[in-house]
């Protein structure tokens, strides 16, 4: 399964294995000529000169199929990478959106076909025998009520690579002239567990449907999820806002009957040519108005559309999910209107949602005080989704209206090295300082991570031109250092 | 205290007692009388913040090293319309690019000049653009009693239209717009804004010897001399009621929420032992 490029006649790619160079995959023209598989670049060479050939790249490979996992997600949500080459599906249940099961593995295969991949795809009551029936079989679709005779019927047919076995409980199997599954099926299980591994039987278990593999999926499947179908792609801002609008209003009614408000949404947009887009807005409190929910994510998608949202040939699949939920209690509707400014913790939280949305959840904060001496621990900017801050408590000690991010350091001249200071420099400016209160002693957390901070002296300090510092020496002269340093910490 | 603020004291004193003489004295005022009667009104600013009246304002340091100042000055206008308003929210928009220049407004600072931080939030935006955007959503909402945004503003981005958005947008949700413009020049811009201000930080009085420097009084964040611009006609009284060359001097009290003359009213505690005036200093 990969990615055809310009069309030569035979095309393979290598890397490196133990010092040489070996073919990892080849496609079908290469494959016509002889081509295989571990074969060395210099036989292939000479076998077939005008081999076009590419370094293998795991990590991108592993990538591609990642990004293929996430393509089939418009098949169903529970879709996992099957790692080197393939990608499993749990489509139970959701077969017959796509009109039965073979119909569904027709519509795979040629979309990927479409996208440039050559793919087969498998229906079977157990992953690893829809693994197989892809790799090893012309059979595509087992029905899940088979029963095990049936089962073991088909997969005793099998090559015994189909277990994936590697190395010596491989190279046993064919050295005991085992060829088939059917053999390993016909003989009982204590010898062959202890002359192949219990890995055998698994895997050979797990073929046969005895046991079944979980499918873990890449992204856990959301409770609520709403979507729609094109038969062409949309393109314009406006078409997509639009459905997200109609997405939102299919949404709601599920998120009422369950007695939930959405805390976090997420649209996912599939693109005609395989690419996905997704978009994330939060709330601040549980929501389940279509109305505000989808003004977030209109919110959200111009924001992301004027950065340019690609839309090539345009989506053609769009699904709203409502991935994390908070239980919310039906609210009284009123005849009257209500009185201004009585729902304004409400209208609040509806403004800092859309700024967020836009802006990004992490730009519109809320300031929540700390326990600590420290100025710039004292307060903890969290962004307003994580809800309203607990009161400050009052404070006798003059602070800055303002606060440097990290303290800047500044040359300070001071009458003593324990005195107030005289004039500093900062931003290459010489400031006299004619007024000035202090000093005020922060020692840092002595029970702390770094006990042996230094104490600083915080002055208030205002120059000629009247602008108003922040100051701090950091260290006590003698005791802590001997040079101590100066910073300016805020401003007011 | 320093003789130069006793002194300054009796001086403000002789010109509050000359204006309220001239203004029980003669009832029909000429306008001509009225910037001397103006100018020692401190409650000037008023008719901005009434109730439920939406407005747009400006403010501009005179200095670029002003800006905090005026950011300060912004804050002040925006908790005195708060003071109008119970409930209301106050959103502060902050760009990055000031954010660095003169650090992210401090909380515990915030809370020491009344600002209620249940009812707060603060936006950090990247760009002047985000910042009109947020501040234009943050107006209409009906939670907002006040929005400041601080930013450095272009005039190419920032022009007739731009604000009269602002403006129709406070109209709508009855909230006060202040726009802190920084590193920017006043005069290259045009706006509908119905105030325009321009701020610069207040000097300390100069001590009457070099080596002899008073101590910074708690008020010191909340003084300022302000210089109206440019006024929409019969905001802040009749028509050339204010001189835009002319610079003021005005406070805020945080206590009690107004802006009030810059007299000083709480002092510092003078030292019981000193004498007002050093016998030797009084030819200095």
């Amino acid at each position: 399964m990969r990615r055809r490029g310009g069309k030569p006649e035979a095309f393979a790619l290598y890397a490196r294995v133990k010092g040489a160079e070996r073919l990892t995959a080849v496609d079908a023209g290469a494959q016509k000529r002889g081509l295989a598989p571990g074969m060395a670049v210099a036989d292939a060479r000479a076998r077939f000169p005008a081999l076009a050939l590419a370094e293998a790249d795991p990590r991108a490979d592993a990538a591609l199929v990642e990004g293929l996992a996430d393509w089939s997600r418009r098949f169903t949500p529970l879709a996992a990478p099957d790692p080197p080459d393939g990608v499993l599906l749990d489509v139970t249940g959701a077969a017959h959106l796509f009109g039965g099961e073979a119909a569904l593995l027709d519509d795979i295969e040629n979309r990927l076909r479409r996208l440039g991949f050559s793919a087969r795809a498998a229906i079977a009551p157990g992953p690893a025998l829809a693994r197989a029936l892809a790799r090893f079989s012309n059979i595509r679709n087992v029905a899940s009520e088979a029963g095990q005779e049936e089962l073991d019927c088909l997969v005793a047919a099998f090559p015994i690579e189909a277990l994936e076995l590697e190395g010596e409980a491989l190279a046993g199997m064919r050295r005991a002239g085992l060829r088939r599954l059917g053999d390993l099926l016909a003989r009982p299980r204590g010898p062959l567990a202890a002359r192949f591994g219990k890995e055998a039987l698994t895997r050979l278990d797990a073929l046969t449907c005895r046991t079944r593999d979980p499918i873990t999926p890449r992204f856990e499947a959301p409770a609520f999820i709403a979507e729609r179908r094109f038969p062409d792609g949309l393109t314009r801002q406006a078409d997509l806002e639009t459905t997200l609008e109609r997405l939102c209003a299919d949404l709601c009614p599920m998120l009422e009957r369950a007695g939930v408000g959405a805390r976090r949404l997420e649209a996912v947009f599939y693109r005609v040519d395989g690419a996905v887009k997704r978009i994330a807005a939060g709330t601040s409190r549980p929501l389940r108005e279509p109305a505000r929910l989808a003004a977030l994510l209109v919110e959200r998608l111009s924001a992301v559309a004027e950065e340019g949202l690609d839309t090539g040939y345009g989506f053609d699949v769009l699904r709203l999910s409502a991935t994390e939920v908070e239980s919310a209690g039906a609210a009284q509707t009123n005849l009257a209107p209500p009185p201004r400014g009585a729902h304004d913790d409400a209208d609040l939280g509806d403004l800092l949602d859309r700024l967020g949305a836009r802006l990004g959840l992490r730009r519109v904060l809320r300031l929540h005080p700390e326990a600590a001496h420290l100025p710039e621990f004292a307060v903890a900017a969290i962004p307003a989704a994580f809800g309203p801050p607990a009161p400050f408590p009052a404070q006798e000690a003059m602070r800055p209206l303002r606060l440097f991010e990290r303290p800047e350091p500044i040359e300070a001249i001071a009458l003593f090295p324990d005195g107030p200071p005289l004039k500093f420099r900062w931003r290459r400016v010489l400031r006299e300082i004619v007024a000035f209160e202090g000093p005020e002693r922060i020692a840092p957390p002595w029970w702390g991570d770094a006990p042996d901070g230094l104490t600083r002296d915080y002055f208030h300090a205002q120059d000629r031109d009247g602008q108003l510092f922040w100051l701090f020496r950091e260290g006590l002269y003698g005791r802590e250092t001997d040079r101590p340093r100066w910073f300016v910490h805020g401003l007011s | 205290m320093s003789q130069g603020g006793v002194s300054e004291r009796i001086l403000f004193l002789r010109r509050r007692i000359a204006a309220i003489e001239a203004r029980g004295g003669a009832a029909r005022e000429s306008l001509l009388d009225c910037p001397r009667h103006c100018e020692e009104r401190e409650d000037f600013l008023d008719p901005l913040f009434a109730a439920g009246r939406g407005s747009l304002s400006e403010v501009f340091p005179a200095r670029p090293p002003d800006a905090p100042a005026a950011a300060a000055f912004a804050l002040a206008m925006a908790l005195r319309a708060r003071a109008a308003r119970a409930g209301g929210a106050l959103v502060l928009i902050v760009e990055d690019m000031s954010a660095r220049e003169f650090g992210l407004p401090y909380g515990r600072g915030l809370a020491g000049a009344g600002v209620d931080l249940s009812r707060f939030a603060l936006v950090r935006v990247r760009r002047p653009r985000e910042a009109l955007w947020a501040m234009e959503e943050a107006l209409k909402s009906p939670a907002c009693a006040a929005v400041v945004a601080e930013t450095f503003l272009a005039p190419r981005l920032y022009d007739l239209a731009a604000s009269r958005r602002l403006l129709l947008a406070a109209r709508r949700g009855g909230a006060l717009g202040v726009l802190a413009a920084q590193g920017a020049e006043a005069a290259r811009f045009s706006s509908a804004a119905e105030l325009r201000v321009e701020i610069a930080a207040r000097p300390a009085p100069s001590p009457a010897l070099p080596s002899a420097r008073p101590p910074l009084s708690s008020m010191a964040p909340f003084l300022w001399r302000l210089r109206v611009l440019k006024a929409r006609a019969g905001l802040l009284g009749a028509l050339g009621a204010f001189d835009p060359a002319q610079w003021r001097d005005i406070a805020f009290d945080p206590d009690r929420v107004a802006f009030r003359h810059a007299f000083p009213e709480r002092l510092p505690a003078e030292a019981p032992d000193r004498p007002l005036i050093a016998p030797s200093r009084r030819q200095a």
